[in-house]
């Protein structure tokens, strides 16, 4: 199976000195992150192992199974997570990902300001 | 203890709009991951999110009031629950063709705006035919609802639940054939 490369892409500049994993090289993480596990972002270092793990399903799938990430991450990460795998088998780009959540974004933006009070 | 709400949601649109800046990107990946869990096509994940946000329109007070109190997790959920609610949907039509047979009209298996209508027929063709509890017991049956929750609703036993839905099948083909 094809497989992301984290590595090969054009990066995003980190952000500050908290967010050395690599993970942190894409705006998205930031985001996902924040949403659901906003510890992760504001101690990357005490989280660096789930942060790694959750590198590892996403990117290389080389120890982490769905069963140890879901319990490692809780549900509503895991899920969220599943769905960003499934986008990068598609792909093979998270910066891709990324402009096409981005395009979903606007999408629904237009839809929300049709909606009436 | 509930936070207090941010003046920039004073009306609803405001609050869709903040929920759709901060979080999109992170809701649309959960509705994906759902759609992969629940085996349903990825295409699905926009209609979810399009049912979340007009809930999130039509019923803003509330939710407002739950996202400041749980987070976003009340977020998840409520996607969550609109991707239960239509596989109980989808169980539900199965069930309402089963026991209505050939009497259902052949569009509802691929359009829902007639299954309101066959719902409804339905019903009423429940207290004509079976007593109180077998109707209360096939009404949550054709709602999609497992035996075991139907029981605890009821407060019956799993096993009287499934024994009144055998009969009451077969009590309603024959009433629906005559």
């Amino acid at each position: 199976m094809k497989q992301a490369k984290i590595f090969c892409e054009k990066e995003a500049p980190n952000v500050g000195s908290k967010a050395q994993h690599p993970l942190f090289r894409y705006p998205l993480f930031r985001t996902l992150f924040d949403s659901f596990a906003p510890q992760y972002v504001e101690d990357p270092v005490k989280y660096s192992d789930h942060l790694d793990t959750i590198q590892d399903f996403l990117f290389f799938q080389k120890r982490t199974t769905s069963k140890d990430l879901e319990s490692l991450v809780g549900e509503p990460l895991y899920t969220a997570l599943r769905g960003l795998q499934s986008l990068l088998k598609k792909h093979n780009s998270v910066n891709v990902i990324e402009m096409g959540l981005e395009l979903s974004k606007l999408q629904f933006k237009d839809l929300i300001d049709t909606f009436e009070e | 203890m509930e936070k207090s709400l941010p003046a920039s949601w004073r009306n609803s649109q405001a609050f869709v709009a903040h929920i759709n800046g901060r979080h999109h990107e992170a809701l649309m990946l959960y509705a994906l991951g759902l759609c992969m869990r629940f085996g349903k096509d990825q295409s699905f994940a926009s209609d979810l999110l399009q049912d979340f946000y007009l809930t999130l329109m039509t019923k803003s007070e509330k939710v407002q009031k739950q996202y400041a109190a749980r987070g976003t997790s009340y977020l998840y959920v409520m996607i969550k629950h609109g991707m239960l609610d239509h596989k109980r949907k989808l169980k539900s039509v199965n069930r309402l063709e089963d026991v209505f047979g050939v009497q259902r009209p052949q569009i509802a298996a691929i359009d829902y705006l007639c299954f309101d209508i066959v719902y409804k027929d339905f019903q009423e063709q429940l207290a004509k035919c079976l007593n109180e509890r077998d109707a209360a017991v096939m009404s949550l049956y054709i709602e999609g609802f497992s035996y075991e929750e139907i029981a605890a609703e009821l407060a019956l036993k799993i096993g009287t639940v499934g024994t009144i839905i055998s009969r009451s099948k077969k009590r309603l083909r024959e009433h629906f054939e005559r």
